[in-house]
């Protein structure tokens, strides 16, 4: 993985003095609250319900066993023993004083970790493919890019005040894991016709209160002229995109406001005035350079079949079934990618506790694994792993709590924090997370139901990607009691779509049946193998929505 | 307002001019709009001149005339508004001007060093801003990661020069 | 019959906490926060309240109405339940998980309050914020 050099650890140190600095500054009452307020959020500094809030980034998603102890450290001395893992590449602590954050960005420092554009209007944590290096159609370790992104992003002179947030992903395969369609940008490598690699580029995806799927502004982008294309999106939004009015101010309104051939033109004609000063190419030396901090490890030749593995699958259920949901096929013969679910029954999606951290970490120590990834899922991934260790390192899962056999099943619910922690919050959304997970939980029932993604954000900015959910939620207000949207048919992978809405909202009480019976009807409708999703596709909104709102039909006679 | 300009106090010598008033003899400052239906006039006094632009306003707006401009003055209403960061490079790097970009309004030393790297060698801000903390700002950090229009090596290029050529991690 | 009242609140500044006003300062415990029953007098305590922000106490202090119910007071809305106990999904974290400063009513276990009728506050008291 990546490793800082003494450029990089000391303008990270430089900017923790700086914010240290800035807080001074708050406290001594130099900066006024509204001044200081995007200075923190820059730092990933939110102020929530309880407490302050501290997003740290996990750059694209990749971790070492001794970062992974920091940030149990950081639970356990600063916090309340815990973190919560985002849909972006980044954890979260919820309960962090604001005059101890500078020594926790010290200690983050110490391991090349920071809290830099983790919030703001400014070019956020680039974010990628959890799998990538592991699987087999890759045609580039997407974090080549995302690592040369990050350095180009972090203090852009130019784009630090943005008119809103700007949020970038990298996906390496035609598969995609890391929502491209969704973000700001996204960027899809791929490799062109005479077998150059290059990048596509989607821009203006979002969620929140308006969601758009990206659309393709570039087909093809060489590698030389990534850095100078991104450069001259960026200024176009930056001189044109709306200022007055925050709800209108992503880059998606001023795409859409534009139409999409005279968004190209413009960001075509800064981007030759860019090339033509040059210094943003991007030399193939240092693309090169990078690429050697992804190289993958050096593989062992195993065969694909693995007596120790087949063996255990044939003795514990409990593997078997782990075995079933959790692994996705390696680029190497005898390897596998283990996804780690953070999604036990009852539990809180995303929260690790500060004893599984160091757990974990104890774990790759053990099995010689270098990297743990995030997923913007919400879960862990253990990219690397002998085929034959499963059955072991399955075991020591267990015993952390973190075996829940449910990858990509109806229980491996997105979730963000809602009511119970977010100050944006309209609803909780914890607790209907909570009830369906139980509800589901049940592993034969959750197999009969196959690949089903739930999604659940407390309010309509969509931090937990409700509009990419197979089956989404989404929490409003009315009059200060907390109601339920459901909506159907999104994706956020390569098949992306926006999700729609069903119709008026559920209490809190009926949401969760309203789900379940839209799960039974999928059941009698769907045909020989097919997904919830694909069901959906061919059948519309209506047969579900028939039996979403029963009871409340049921009672109206 | 004190004005800062080359990293230290000076004296601001140019009249901010209304639209309506009339011309004051010397330096003087005006809209894009005075400059534009004034242009000949203000030209032709051959006295040095300011055009000052809101923050909606782009550089390339100020059309033929801006090589014979000693100023161009950039508006930050808020300093959560970052239009003037481009405008300014734009002025450099696009457009080659050479005079004096000076930042008015509201704006934070946090934000001066991005706007020099941005091309802004003048500033008129608020009683914070000042010579001390453009100084500090300076050296908040010692390296950059992006090429800009002040000639400051990116780490990049530090880095190949630090290392050997074929340099591996 | 419960009376509708109003409370302050903010976040301090140094950790974030969540406090409210007591006789010109502040506290953590919803129980023991000033209870307005005329709407003259919070927004004359609010003024002052929103004093401390510039001198660096708190963070955005505003008004919120409850309930009065035996002298306790039960915010009416879901978000300021939840902010004077803790998160709901971990009654052991927060206010509700230290006696000295949990609220004197259970937020988990009614998570729907019954809203009070508009009638029941007094007349010319409007609550929304
Ligand atoms: C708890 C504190 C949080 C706050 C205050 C917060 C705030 C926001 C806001 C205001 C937006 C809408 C921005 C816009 O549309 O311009 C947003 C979007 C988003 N947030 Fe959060 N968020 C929080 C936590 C999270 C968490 C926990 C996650 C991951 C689970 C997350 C991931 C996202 C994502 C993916 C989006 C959608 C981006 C888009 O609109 O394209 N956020 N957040
Ligand atoms: S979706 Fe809304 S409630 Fe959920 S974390 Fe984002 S801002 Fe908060």
């Amino acid at each position: 993985m990546y490793r800082y050099d003494e450029f990089d650890a000391r303008l990270v140190s430089e900017r923790v003095e700086q914010f240290a600095r800035q807080i001074e500054r708050r406290l001594k009452g130099e900066l006024s609250e509204d001044e200081f307020k995007p200075l923190r959020l820059m730092n990933g500094l939110y102020l929530q319900l309880h407490a302050y809030m501290l997003r740290v980034a996990i750059p694209y998603g990749t971790l070492s066993s001794r970062q992974l102890r920091m940030l149990a450290h950081v639970a356990r001395r600063y916090d309340k023993g815990y973190g919560h893992f985002t849909t972006r590449q980044n954890i979260q602590y919820h309960w962090p004083r604001l005059i101890d954050v500078p020594d926790i960005l010290r200690e983050l420092a110490s391991v090349q970790m920071h809290a830099l554009q983790t919030s703001g209007n400014c070019i956020r944590n680039v974010t990628a493919d959890q799998f990538a290096g592991a699987v087999a159609d890759e045609i580039e370790d997407p974090r080549i890019l995302a690592e040369i992104v990050r350095q180009w992003s972090s203090l852009h002179p130019e784009f630090s005040f943005l008119p809103r947030k700007f949020k970038i992903a990298v996906s390496g395969t035609p598969e995609d894991r890391a929502a491209v369609r969704f973000h700001d940008i996204g960027i899809e490598i791929i490799r062109s016709a005479s077998g150059d690699t290059g990048y596509r580029i989607f821009v203006g995806g979002g969620m929140g209160r308006t969601p758009y799927l990206g659309l393709c502004i570039a087909d093809f982008v060489a590698r030389d002229d990534v850095l100078a294309y991104l450069e001259a999106i960026l200024r176009v939004y930056n001189m044109e995109g709306r200022r007055d009015n925050i709800f209108k101010a992503r880059i998606k309104i001023l795409v859409n406001a534009l139409g999409l051939e005279e968004m190209r033109a413009r960001v075509r004609r800064e981007f030759e005035e860019i090339r033509k000063e040059g210094s943003l190419n991007l030399p193939e030396h240092e693309h090169a350079r990078i690429a050697t901090y992804f190289a993958p490890p050096n593989f062992e030749t195993l065969p694909d079949t693995c007596l120790e593995f087949e063996t255990a699958c044939a003795r514990d259920g409990d593997f078997a079934a782990f075995s079933r949901h959790n692994l996705s096929r390696h680029r190497a013969s005898g390897y596998a990618i283990v996804t780690i679910s953070l999604k036990p029954t009852g539990g809180v999606p995303g929260d690790c506790s500060a004893d599984q951290m160091d757990g974990l970490a104890q774990l790759m120590d053990a099995f010689g694994l270098a990297e743990i990834r995030v997923s913007h899922e919400q879960n862990l991934v253990l990219p690397h792993v002998r085929k034959k260790d499963l059955p072991a390192l399955h075991d020591r899962l267990k015993a952390l709590g973190l075996a829940s056999p449910n990858s990509g099943l109806a229980s491996d619910i997105i979730c963000c924090p809602g009511l119970d922690y977010c100050d944006l919050a309209n609803a909780r959304s914890i607790p209907i997370a909570q009830e369906l997970s139980r509800r589901f939980s049940d592993l034969a029932r959750q197999e009969e139901i196959g690949e089903l993604k739930i999604k659940m954000s407390g309010c309509i900015n969509a931090c937990g990607h409700h509009h990419a959910g197979h089956i989404g939620i989404l929490g409003v207000d009315k009059k200060g009691v907390e109601f339920y949207q459901l909506q159907l048919g999104g994706s956020g992978a390569e098949d992306a779509a926006i999700a729609e809405i069903m119709g008026p909202a559920f209490a809190k009480d009926e949401i969760v049946d309203a789900v379940e019976r839209v799960i039974a009807a999928y059941l009698n409708l769907r045909q020989p193998g097919e997904r919830f999703l694909d069901c959906y596709r061919r059948l519309g909104l209506e047969p579900f929505k028939n039996v979403a709102y029963l009871e409340q039909l049921h009672a109206a006679y | 307002m004190p004005l800062i300009r080359n990293g230290g106090w000076a004296h601001d010598e140019y009249t901010a001019l209304t639209d309506q008033a009339p011309l004051a003899e010397g330096p003087v400052l005006v809209s894009l709009t005075r400059f534009h239906s004034e242009r000949e006039l203000l030209l032709a006094r051959n006295q040095p001149l300011g055009v000052r632009l809101s923050s909606a306003q782009s550089p390339e707006d100020i059309g033929p005339g801006l090589h014979h401009l000693s100023l161009v003055a950039l508006e930050f209403p808020t300093f959560r508004d970052g239009r003037g960061f481009s405008w300014a490079r734009l002025l450099r790097a696009r457009l080659g001007f050479l005079g004096e970009i000076r930042a008015v309004g509201h704006f934070l030393i946090d934000q001066l060093a991005f706007m020099e790297r941005c091309g802004i060698n003048a500033f008129d801000g608020d009683a914070r801003i000042t010579p001390e903390a453009l100084a500090a700002a300076r050296v908040e950090f010692r390296n950059v990661y992006q090429p800009a229009v002040d000639s400051r090596p990116t780490i990049g290029r530090l880095r190949a020069k630090a290392h050997p050529v074929d340099w591996k991690p | 019959m419960a009376d509708l009242i109003e409370i302050i609140t903010a976040n301090r500044l140094r950790d974030g906490a969540v406090v409210y006003w007591k006789q010109g300062g502040w506290t953590v415990t919803l129980a023991d926060a000033d209870q307005f029953t005329d709407r003259e007098t919070c927004v004359a305590a609010l003024t002052l309240a929103q004093e401390r922000v510039a001198a660096g106490e708190v963070v955005n202090p505003y008004r919120f109405e409850a309930r009065r119910d035996n002298a306790i007071a039960i915010p009416v809305k879901e978000r300021e339940l939840i902010r004077a106990s803790g998160p709901s999904v971990h009654p052991e974290l927060g206010k509700q998980a230290d006696p000295a400063t949990a609220p004197k009513f259970h937020v988990a276990a009614p998570a729907k309050p019954p809203r009070p009728k508009q009638a029941d506050g007094p007349e010319a008291f409007d609550v929304s914020l």
